[in-house]
């Protein structure tokens, strides 16, 4: 290529005024080492040009990672439940309660249900007069027993006591 | 946050016990036999009492003693086990056996034992700080039946005499008849 036909496409360029197909045949020059010396510091521009593209390119790490976050972007995260150790042992406790409560209220329940089958209160009270009679008769039944053994005794108290005590043994 | 779990499971640990100590040896032995075919339960609550002591001035066979005693009491309870065809002399005596070790030597006292040729009577006595009887157990064991009878309440043993005395009744009444009163 002419160094003027370089000249017209540079000041073409730096005018802001190329074609993209201009611009490729000016990268093709000046990439080769062979350009006219004059043009330097154009050549530089496109060197730089190509220089940035080899180190810009983003490798392939760089692309898994990406499509990773746009695949997350894409799909949103399902929210984890975190459970805390607080949490479950509150959890534990209020079941602890309920249980305890609940076999509380139970046993409550069962008590009425005990006085309630003497449905009668007159016929329980006979009942219940029966039981004391009963524990009564029991009772003195046992004093009676003990009793003639205290007669005895006290018997045998006032003949040791008496004066004329007869030496038998 | 972690103070209020902590009160929440202290305060589980601490109702638990109460609620396993809420009941006595002996009101187990009656719930388990209460409603069973051969064994005649009655049970009095100290509410029951005292609709008793509202109830007491109707005309009827009540003594003064008898009543006397109702007032003090806060509770009965009693197991018979009556022997007859369908409940053999070995059930009444392994009753008796049950009812007997619910009512352990320590925490209660023996105020009296007859040991007759049919019949074998065991009173035994739970007093508090002050010496007076709160509770009154009698166990019985004869070839008729075996009872288990507890009263509890401000207890004179003294009345406890008087009641039979007073009825004139020789203390052989038993709760049979009661029973077959409950059955019409």
């Amino acid at each position: 290529m002419k160094t003027t036909e370089i000249k017209s496409l540079v000041d073409k360029f730096l005018s802001g005024e190329t074609t993209l197909e201009e611009e490729k045949t000016l990268r093709e020059v000046f990439l080769k080492d062979d350009f006219p010396p004059e043009f330097q510091s154009v050549a530089l521009i496109f060197r730089y040009i190509e220089w940035e593209k080899s180190q810009r390119r983003p490798d392939a790490a760089f692309h898994a990672h990406m499509e990773k976050v746009f695949a997350r972007e894409e799909t949103p995260e399902q929210p984890k439940i975190y459970l805390r150790k607080q949490w479950i042992l509150a959890m534990a406790a209020v079941v602890l309660i309920a249980l305890t409560v609940s076999i509380f209220a139970i046993k409550r329940q069962r008590r009425p249900i005990l006085d309630s089958m003497q449905s009668n209160p007159r016929e329980l009270y006979q009942k219940t007069q029966k039981a004391l009679l009963s524990l009564s008769g029991h009772y003195n039944k046992g004093l009676d027993k003990i009793r003639p053994f205290h007669k005895y005794s006290t018997a045998e108290k006032s003949l040791n006591n008496h004066p004329g005590k007869d030496p038998v043994d | 946050m972690k103070t209020i779990t902590q009160k929440i499971i202290t305060l589980a640990i601490v109702l638990l016990p109460c609620i396993s100590n809420a009941q006595s040896i002996f009101d187990k032995i009656f719930e388990k036999y209460d409603g069973k075919p051969g064994y005649t339960c009655v049970s009095v609550s100290n509410d029951m009492f005292h609709l008793f002591a509202s109830m007491a001035n109707s005309p009827d066979s009540s003594t003064v003693e008898m009543r006397e005693m109702m007032n003090r009491l806060t509770g009965l309870r009693v197991v018979t086990c009556d022997v007859d065809a369908t409940t053999p002399l070995a059930r009444a005596i392994a009753f008796y056996n049950e009812a007997a070790a619910a009512f352990p030597q320590p925490a209660y006292q023996e105020l009296m034992k007859v040991d007759d040729k049919d019949e074998h009577i065991l009173f035994l006595t739970k007093k508090d700080a002050g010496g007076t009887i709160r509770e009154l157990v009698m166990l019985v064991k004869s070839n008729l039946q075996g009872v288990a009878m507890r009263i509890t309440g401000n207890i004179n043993l003294h009345t406890v005499s008087l009641l039979s005395r007073v009825m004139d009744i020789k203390g052989m009444e038993n709760l049979k008849e009661e029973k077959e009163g409950r059955r019409k």
